[in-house]
């Protein structure tokens, strides 16, 4: 058994069924990212796995524990933290505050954590006292992944991080998530751009209409011609 | 103490200061000038105690009610119900023993913080307009309750009167009650405002799905802002019901619901001092303009109007605390 797996999981948004069955596997040193098209169920697999979407059917082992009934702040307190699409970071409140709700059910404010925090983006530490809606769309990105790094996760479910950012703060994101992912965790990432996303991950998947239709290593993924056609647009 | 005052006085709380000073004050004014009164349209104005009293206790009003608009940025609608559970649990407790009134006053608190628990874990899952009817509809339905007088309890259309136990207290003792209750309701709320619980409602005004992946516990945060909010409604409502000297149906109904709703948007939703500076404001403005009557409802009207268009954010926005304290070694290079 691996590090993470959901099993079979079926989810719905009301009467609409929007996953059909889906197994994932993360282990314990790995980046495994899930692409698809628009409207395929990629992050409502990861709203499912963080507790928000309800299950229909199936289940989820985190670490040797079944996490499939708790409620979001359970997962999150497990070790499981999500980067929600569009940044969602909170506008109204300083980017020290965004931080520290990172850390929300962590309540020792680790000094160390803000270091880590800082280090990682250090354009945070500068615009630490800033409203988080001042900041440009790629600075929300960082501040995004940096709040959910406050709570030392032990898996991060990033969902679309490079949606509408500048290219070159889209390079600067991923050289973080690879120093995440060096430092020992691991990630599950949901990405449009499947270039980018198979060039960073271990394993794939490719989802449609709520189902996995290939998986594999990256590499092989990358090769798939079916993949190439309808993905890579090459 | 002169140390102390300016300890105080360099903190965030320098308006606060000066604000509860002028309000302590007050009944040092009126030993000198009993009647501030001046006229307009013909009619006396009279500016007594109790004008400043219910001012007070409309500030603790407010403070309850910011909880779930200014903090959670849930729209509600009912918030007159809550105090009126509170003034009548008060004035059937007083009318059916002997007991001293002011044990009933924490009584009061808690059975409107109770209801207000009940209703808000039915509830509290809708959102936007969806919550705001639910928390209308329990108005309308409290209102119609009390004017049916179920078991004898309410009095019916002729509420409860508590004019005797207003008489038995004196002007003075109901403005320190008053007070009292204001500053605990603003202390309570500014506690929770600048606190960890605090920012955790606000970060699920702003972005609730990003509160709950941060893991903030957002339905049982949401459910304790909005009984603690029944509990401060309920506690100043009995005190309310003592000022006015009864607990009448029409005292909370849908209107005085709106006018807590309007004297926290227009101070500045989610702002402490600028909804307290709304309450006051809409209470003095009431009392200057009472001889228009039903009228003076049109000057709020034209009052609302104007700041929809020059502050739509209210007359102060939000404060947000900055803390000086260096959090890593890294912070703040420059």
């Amino acid at each position: 058994m691996s590090f993470f797996g959901m099993k079979n999981i079926s989810s719905a948004y009301g009467k609409t069924d929007v996953l059909h069955g889906i197994n994932i596997e993360v282990g314990q040193d790995e980046i495994v990212t899930l692409i698809g098209s628009n409207g395929a169920g990629k992050s409502t697999t990861l709203m499912t796995i963080m507790g928000i979407v309800a299950k229909t059917c199936g289940e989820i082992i985190f670490d040797n524990l079944n996490i499939t009934e708790l409620e979001p702040h359970e997962i999150v307190k497990r070790g499981i933290v999500l980067v929600p699409e569009g940044r969602r970071i909170f506008h109204r409140l300083t980017v020290e505050e965004n931080l520290r709700m990172g850390a929300f059910l962590f309540t020792r404010h680790d000094k160390s954590m803000f270091d880590k925090a800082f280090a990682l983006f250090p354009i945070l530490a500068e615009r630490r006292r800033q409203f988080g809606g001042t900041l440009s769309g790629g600075e929300q990105q960082m501040l995004a992944i940096a709040r959910a790094l406050m709570s030392s996760p032990r898996l991060l479910l990033l969902d679309e991080p490079s949606l509408g950012i500048a290219p070159k703060l889209i390079e600067r994101i991923f050289e973080a998530l690879h120093k995440i992912h060096e430092e020992g965790t691991p990630i599950l990432l949901v990405e449009q751009n499947a270039k980018l996303a198979l060039e960073i991950s271990d394993r794939a998947y490719v989802l449609e209409n709520g189902k996995i239709l290939i998986s594999g290593t990256s590499r092989e993924i990358a090769c798939n011609e079916d993949v190439i056609k309808a993905y890579l647009g090459i | 103490m002169i140390k102390y005052l300016k300890k105080i006085r360099e903190k965030k709380g320098k308006r606060w200061f000066a604000l509860a000073l002028i309000f302590a004050l007050l009944p040092l004014l009126h030993l000198y000038y009993p009647h501030i009164s001046f006229r307009l349209f013909d009619d006396r104005i009279d500016f007594h105690l109790g004008v400043y009293s219910l001012a007070l206790l409309y500030v603790a009003l407010a403070m309850g009610l910011n909880l779930s608009i200014g903090f959670i940025g849930m729209l509600d609608l009912g918030f007159a119900a809550f105090v009126g559970i509170g003034a009548y649990t008060l004035a059937i407790l007083t009318n059916h023993s002997t007991l001293p009134f002011w044990i009933f006053i924490p009584v009061a608190a808690l059975t409107a913080g109770f209801v207000r628990m009940v209703l808000g874990a039915t509830c509290l899952h809708l959102r936007g307009d969806y919550l705001a009817i639910v928390t209308l509809g329990f108005g309308e339905i409290f209102v119609t309750l009390l004017k049916n007088n179920p078991g004898g309890l309410t009095g019916g259309p002729d509420g409860i009167p508590l004019s005797l136990l207003r008489l038995s207290l004196s002007d003075l003792t109901r403005f320190w009650l008053a007070y009292f209750f204001a500053m605990l309701a603003v202390w309570t709320v500014y506690r929770i405002k600048f606190s960890r619980i605090g920012r955790a409602l606000e970060s699920i005004r702003e972005d609730e799905i990003a509160a709950e992946a941060m893991g903030i516990p957002v339905y049982r945060l949401k459910l304790l802002a909005y009984s603690l909010g029944g509990v401060i409604a309920g506690g100043i409502g009995a005190l309310l019901a003592v000022e006015v000297g009864s607990a009448h149906p029409s005292n909370y109904d849908f209107f005085e619901s709106a006018r807590i709703v309007a004297m926290v948007v227009v101070g500045g939703t989610g702002s402490i001092f600028g909804s307290a500076l709304g309450a006051i404001g809409f209470v003095f403005l009431l009392e200057i303009f009472r001889p228009l009557a039903e009228y003076r409802m049109l000057i709020f009207g034209a009052v609302m109007v104007l700041l929809m268009i020059y502050r739509p954010k209210g007359l102060l926005e939000t404060e947000r605390k900055r803390s000086k304290k260096k959090l890593s070694k890294l912070d703040c290079q420059k």
